[in-house]
């Protein structure tokens, strides 16, 4: 049997582990290949290193073993790969990330792998008795986590946007199914200016992604700056004074530290810039670019500076801050002031910089207000539901697309003076609801004639 | 009369004429058992086939080699084409029907089919064996035996009709019911639940004042529902609009104590997209006019059926409130108005087939299985008459799926969802409608026909003459190339990509039309205007379709994985209660079917999935005859 669409998950379970394994199944398996894997693909079933690549960013994501099964030599039946990676959740989040970007790639739906494995006929009857259990457990597992998401503000929001939805098809329905019947005629406008209403609700909630992926993993602090400007001591700072310590991890892929911290509520990962500035290495300059690639990849730069030093190679943290979310710390202030500083730091947004003096413990509190405003920011405030999962992104993307093909369409028409093919535009709405639908479950015409009936008197 | 059958149909509505003809079309042995002879083929309520879903319908038993379309054809004064401007995909082929013509066509059909007999007499028994359904005894007492017996009882089940405060048992007006056989039904542990439609009254033609109303003409190029149609037949009548206004409003309002389905004798439901004027009223307030389509019952009658006022109200209030509308001021009734109750079974019952799980031999269509409409009827009718003789011809069950007809759309939902109201087609039920249209009704299903042997074959070869041509057109359409700058030569705005493409690529570009096409390849003209069309559309909506051709692989390997029909759902002690009852409640015979139902969860899925595959499945015990 041949399904189009490939399929991927994370099989291990959510969390923190020394391995985490990425299934992928499906006829386009293959062309990891030479793109996510840089290699040619390893005899079946047998373990290989390998990196693992973004293809986009041309740049290594993770290293581990994969695992090739060749089908019909595999669980599903189809040609799978398993890719067993470092279990960081960041790792785990960018490879999830790379497979969704490729066409025909999808996340799976609970349970799929074992429907395809089913249907493929994977399973003998002594098979298939024992794996009952086993199965259980995996959906289980699955449908907890579901349902608690299901049951918060998220599933009221995509209700909502389901209702309406549904309504808006209702609309375009019941021009298709009683024609003869006296309907409203700005039918075609309301479900332009519907669209257009919904687009950019359901967008701005889409675009919380990188907030949700903060908000759940951790929003990631760089502390950059010259030797002995002080960053030890605001690390020590923020992870003594401030809040429990989740642990410190070893990173993974990278010569550095993450300490998992969790300030006003928000968890953060502070990456330690220290080590590397605090040997004796002389060469400056390789401190800088160093400082650099982990600013890149941080959502907010601390830049710290020793306020009666004199300022070097500035240059480069001006370039940084002009890119990204940064807080500007001017430290020892209890000290004497390099007034040739005064030139340099002007150069800098005043509203993100403050000064302190962390060993007489002034000007903390304004640090701390500051910082607290920038995780709001990047993190999102709780009020607004924030998506925490990469199906449910996946669906409101189709949502989007599919309403944006109606608007297009109606705007041709209504460029050239022709009618709408109707009909497409409720295939495209049908397409939209079903999506959303499939997040909160819920697929069935008769909502739709009960709208129709409700607002409309039909009866010829 | 003779006493052994292969199959027997009872009764002689939309359904029972196509399952009657279809079973006896297939070689078998057929007897059609009706209360009156002289009402086979009657149409109960409006006068007119087709609409939008029920047109295709009606096209699709055309292509299945059923009567309705020609009958349709025979006795039309007025073609419209629905939704003519809203995309092809859901233009709905309707025409007004001459009922005496209609009835004479449908008569005369039956009486020069082979292999059918048509008897009066009113059944009231099943002859039930080894849990089989095997004949019928009739009030008379004469036992006629069957392989398999349909069911098309339409609103005669313990019928019973309401106007005002008169409640007459009837399964149409002056027709006596069936209410033995309700009974007998019920003892075979059959649950039987009530539901109600409504008609208006009649009018008389010579008393309507058509001067200050609105003719509504038909279509210039009348759109035939038979493949086999080639001219009208009929001279060709306007039907004319009027409205109610609020004088008509205030009447029945005030007098909505005198109608039964508010003074609480009639509580089952009636159709939500067919209502009374007084249901209008009542859940409408705010509207101060409704249509009324003053549709002529044929050349040579002097009744009118006045669409959109459906009553039951006492009929001293109904020429009331008709004096009230424009050109009725003065109009004669010469039959009022009323609601009927009748009895369905839960189509839940039935498999795919139409036969009843729990009466194997007996199968169901048409009004008995909650659906209304003469179109739904029929297209069940031809359905259970071609499994019925498939039945005793031992071959498998014809299942049409949901993307190859609406008729398979619609016996489904009947099956696998149940109803909550008489169930009529719309073509937002069919999730691939974009390929369900009513012009490629032919495409779709004559094949099916042709397989299943019950096609003529007149129908047969215009079919493949209509695939030869296509064939043909579209090997001519993909030989052809052209690049946008050719395009652009000829005044064609194109985006100039510099891709070359293939004459069949081009015609799926919105601004291309088949004319177009021709100023470019003026040897595509030998395309027959007809051919051109068909694949015109094809195009237009290929993008679509192919998203669709996905689904429906995936819905075909789920589809195929059948959940015996004697599964005892309750029994199914791995799964939880909730699950359990979800299935029990809605008995789904496939896999994808099961997938369908709201709340089952993937595990269940999974589980049932096992259990099918390892045959472990508990089974049903079939009802016994109390």
């Amino acid at each position: 049997m041949n399904f189009s669409d490939t399929i991927f998950a994370l099989s291990s379970a959510m969390g923190k582990a020394g391995i985490a394994v990425v299934r992928i199944s499906g006829l386009h398996a293959n062309t990891l290949f030479g793109t996510l894997i840089m290699q040619p693909p390893a005899p079946p079933k047998q373990a290989q290193l390998a990196q693992f690549h973004d293809p986009e960013r041309s740049e290594i994501v993770d290293f581990g073993l994969y695992i090739y099964f060749a089908a019909p030599k595999s669980f599903t039946g189809e040609d799978c790969i398993e890719l067993h990676l470092h279990g960081g959740l960041a790792t785990i989040q960018s490879i999830l990330k790379i497979l969704g970007k490729i066409p025909n790639f999808r996340p799976a739906e609970p349970g799929e792998f074992t429907r395809r494995g089913f249907l493929n006929g994977k399973f003998d009857l002594t098979q298939a008795e024992s794996t009952i259990d086993l199965i259980d457990a995996e959906t289980d597992h699955q449908r907890r986590a579901a349902l608690a998401h299901t049951r918060g503000a998220l599933h009221q929001l995509y209700e909502g946007w389901w209702r309406h939805l549904t309504e808006l098809r209702a609309y375009a329905e019941v021009c298709l199914d009683f024609p003869d019947e006296e309907l409203p005629e700005d039918l075609e406008t309301h479900i332009l200016a519907e669209c257009l209403r919904l687009t950019k609700e359901i967008r701005q909630h889409h675009d919380t992604t990188p907030q949700g992926e903060r908000l759940r993993l951790g929003t990631k602090i760089a502390i950059i700056g010259p030797s002995n400007a002080g960053k030890s001591s605001l690390l020590n700072y923020l992870t003594q004074t401030q809040a429990a310590i989740i642990s410190p991890i070893a990173g993974t892929t990278r010569d550095s530290l993450e300490h998992h911290v969790d300030i006003a509520g928000y968890p953060v990962k502070l990456v330690d810039t220290a080590g590397l500035q605090d040997t004796d290495d002389p060469i400056e300059q390789e401190g800088i670019r160093r400082a650099r690639t982990h600013a890149e990849i941080a959502d907010l730069v601390m830049i710290m500076f020793d306020g009666n030093q004199p300022i070097s190679a500035y240059q480069e943290f001006l370039s940084i801050a002009q890119n990204q979310p940064y807080i500007l710390i001017i430290n020892k202030i209890d000290q004497e002031f390099n007034c040739n500083n005064g030139i340099i730091l002007s150069k800098f947004d005043p509203n993100n910089t403050v000064s302190i003096s962390l060993t007489h413990a002034i000007g903390l509190e304004k640090f701390q207000n500051l910082l607290h405003h920038h995780l709001q920011q990047l993190a999102g405030n709780s009020h607004a539901p924030i998506i925490m999962h990469a199906r449910y992104q996946h669906a409101l993307h189709t949502t989007l697309k599919a309403l944006h093909n109606v608007t297009q369409m109606v705007h041709i028409a209504q460029n050239t003076q022709q009618n709408p093919d109707l009909v497409l535009i409720a295939e495209e709405l049908r397409i939209g609801l079903n999506s959303i639908a499939g997040i909160i479950g819920r697929v069935d015409v008769e909502d739709l004639l009960k709208i129709i009936f409700s607002r409309f008197c039909i009866g010829k | 009369m003779d006493k052994n059958w292969n199959i027997i149909v009872v009764g002689g509505g939309h359904a029972g004429c196509e399952a009657a003809c279809a079973a006896a079309r297939k070689g078998c042995k057929t007897l059609l058992v009706t209360m009156s002879r002289a009402t086979i083929g009657a149409m109960s309520c409006n006068p007119a086939i087709g609409g939008i879903g029920k047109g295709q319908l009606v096209k699709e038993i055309d292509a299945l080699g059923g009567m309705m379309a020609q009958a349709a054809d025979y006795a039309c004064i007025l073609y419209r084409l629905l939704n003519r401007r809203k995309g092809a995909a859901v233009h709905g082929p309707r025409g007004q029907s001459d009922r005496a013509l209609y009835q004479q066509y449908v008569q005369h059909f039956l009486k020069s089919q082979n292999n059918l007999t048509i008897a009066e007499a009113e059944v009231v028994d099943l002859i039930v064996q080894h849990q089989h359904c095997q004949g019928i005894r009739t009030a008379s007492g004469e036992e006629l035996s069957a392989r398999a017996v349909i069911l098309t009882t339409g609103t005669f089940l313990r019928g019973c009709i309401f106007q005002g405060t008169q409640r007459i048992a009837a399964g149409r007006h002056g027709e006596a019911p069936a209410t033995q056989l309700a009974k007998r039904l019920l003892s075979y542990g059959l649950e039987l639940g009530r539901l109600k439609t409504g008609t208006p009254p009649r009018l008389d033609r010579h008393s309507i004042d058509y001067h200050a109303l609105t003719p509504q003409l038909g279509d210039d190029e009348p759109h035939y529902f038979s493949m086999l149609t080639e001219t009208t037949q009929q001279q060709q009548i306007p039907c004319h609009i009027t409205y109610t206004n609020t004088s008509t409003h205030e009447i029945i309002l005030r007098n909505l104590g005198h109608a039964p389905a508010y003074d609480g004798s009639i509580v089952s439901k009636g159709p939500r997209y067919c209502p009374s004027i007084e249901d209008k009223l009542h859940r409408f307030a705010d509207k101060t006019s409704h249509q009324i389509f003053l549709e002529p019952d044929g050349l040579n009658s002097d009744l009118v059926y006045p669409n959109g006022i459906s009553t039951s109200i006492d009929i001293a209030i109904q020429d009331q409130f008709l004096h009230t509308i424009q050109g009725l001021e003065r109009v004669k009734v010469v039959q009022y108005g009323y609601a009927i109750e009748y009895d369905y079974i839960d189509p839940k019952n039935l498999s795919l087939a139409l036969e009843l799980h729990q009466l194997p031999g007996l199968f169901l269509a048409g009004q008995i299985n909650g659906s209304t409409g003469y179109e739904e009827a029929a297209a069940q009718g031809i359905m259970a008459g071609l499994n019925a003789a498939n039945r005793y011809q031992e071959l498998p069950d014809l299942i049409i799926a949901r993307h190859e007809g609406y008729i398979g759309v619609m016996i489904d939902d009947l099956t696998q969802k149940g109803i909550h109201e008489p169930y009529r087609m719309f073509t937002s039920r069919a999730e691939f409608r974009l390929r369900l249209r009513a012009d490629n009704a032919p495409q779709r299903l004559c094949p099916i026909a042709i397989e299943q042997d019950c096609l003529d074959t007149a129908r047969m070869h215009l079919y493949q003459k209509q695939q030869q041509h296509r064939d043909l057109a579209l090997n001519l359409l993909h030989g052809l190339s052209a690049s946008p700058h050719q395009l652009r030569a000829l005044d064609i705005p194109v985006n100039q990509d510099g891709v070359v493409r293939s004459a069949y690529t081009w015609l799926s570009f919105p601004q291309i039309s088949f004319d177009e096409l021709i100023r470019i390849w003026p040897e595509l003209a030998t395309i027959a205007p007809e051919t051109r069309q068909r694949i015109a559309l094809d195009c237009h909506y290929a993008h679509y379709t192919e998203v669709h051709e996905r689904e429906i692989i995936q819905l075909r390997k789920e589809v195929a994985i059948s959940i015996p029909r004697d599964t005892d759902f309750s029994r199914l002690d791995s799964l939880s209660h909730e699950v359990r009852q979800l299935l029990t409640q809605n008995r789904p015979q496939t896999l994808g079917a099961a997938a369908k139902i709201q709340g089952i969860t993937p595990s269940a899925l999974t589980h049932l999935m096992l259990l099918i595959q390892s045959n472990k499945l508990p089974r049903l015990n079939v009802a016994e005859p109390q």
